[in-house]
């Protein structure tokens, strides 16, 4: 299906930029006359993702968080991705409460948010390569929803 | 009842006062992962306080939270059920409400409508 417009944007992994990303997603896919809950779901999900390149990409080093976005005509795909540590075990890292972080208080929440305010959301990882999250948000038009069911 | 203290830091305003052993804390603004590690400091810098026996979170001007939300909420939660205490939180959204839910965390924290129906609900009136 036809690319409607496309945006690419490249931060340092501070913390400071995990509102700084989401105040961009909405910005940019408000051009699709998305709801509310539409555009709070893509920017929770985008938070969770750009949070995971921060504090586990990088760690306690700095380096570039990619985001980028395509509008198409029934969806918004997005893809957040570091070129940091890698994920040894992305099946493990996906399951709801686990973290590899517990002392600092992750809840290991992160993907299972994105899961569930998102329609597709894969991940692709490997080690000292870094991860790419890709995500699928369907919005509200029949093409969307008919194709959803499916 | 008095304010306690008040912090802001970016994107997220801290209150808290005391009343009859209950430590309320109003978060005004966003909650993440930047802005988690303030309201972890500033609480359990208050939470050293051994008269507090409970905590009502009165979330009605926070406007986003994602899963680090969780992990501050789980966090105060431990410590204050380790003296027998119970946390709250008022005025949830229905964004935020889908996050509780999703992480279970409506096992340990108890919903209400508003603030005034939390402190009634541990005693205050």
């Amino acid at each position: 299906m036809d690319k409607i417009n496309e945006m690419r944007i490249k931060f340092l992994s501070k913390s400071s930029n995990e509102s700084f990303a989401r105040v961009t997603i909405a910005a940019f896919a408000s051009q699709m006359d998305p709801t509310l809950e539409e555009i709070t779901d893509i920017k929770t999900a985008v938070s969770e993702a750009v949070t995971n390149a921060i504090i586990h990409g990088y760690e306690d080093s700095l380096g570039y968080v990619e985001m980028t976005a395509c509008i198409y005509p029934n969806k918004l795909v997005v893809e957040v991705s570091d070129k940091g540590k890698g994920i040894e075990d992305i099946e493990k890292a996906r399951q709801p409460l686990y973290t590899s972080k517990p002392e600092l208080e992750r809840s290991g929440m992160g993907f299972t948010v994105m899961e569930t305010f998102m329609d597709e959301v894969e991940v692709v990882s490997g080690i000292n390569q870094g991860t790419k999250v890709k995500m699928v948000k369907y919005i509200g038009n029949l093409t969307g929803k008919m194709e959803r069911i499916e | 009842m008095y304010i306690w203290r008040y912090e802001e830091v970016m994107g997220l305003q801290i209150k808290a006062k005391k009343k009859k052993g209950i430590l309320v804390v109003s978060l005004e603004g966003e909650l993440d992962h930047h802005t988690a590690s303030q309201v972890r400091d500033y609480m359990d810098n208050l939470l050293d306080d051994p008269t507090i026996k409970n905590i009502v979170m009165d979330i009605k001007g926070l406007n986003f939270m994602d899963s680090s939300g969780i992990g501050v909420l789980i966090g105060r939660y431990k410590k204050i059920s380790k003296r027998g205490g119970k946390l709250g939180i008022a005025n949830i959204s229905s964004h935020i409400n889908r996050i509780l839910h999703v992480s279970g965390l409506y096992k340990i924290v108890k919903a209400y409508d508003g603030l005034e129906e939390a402190l009634k609900d541990m005693g205050v009136y």
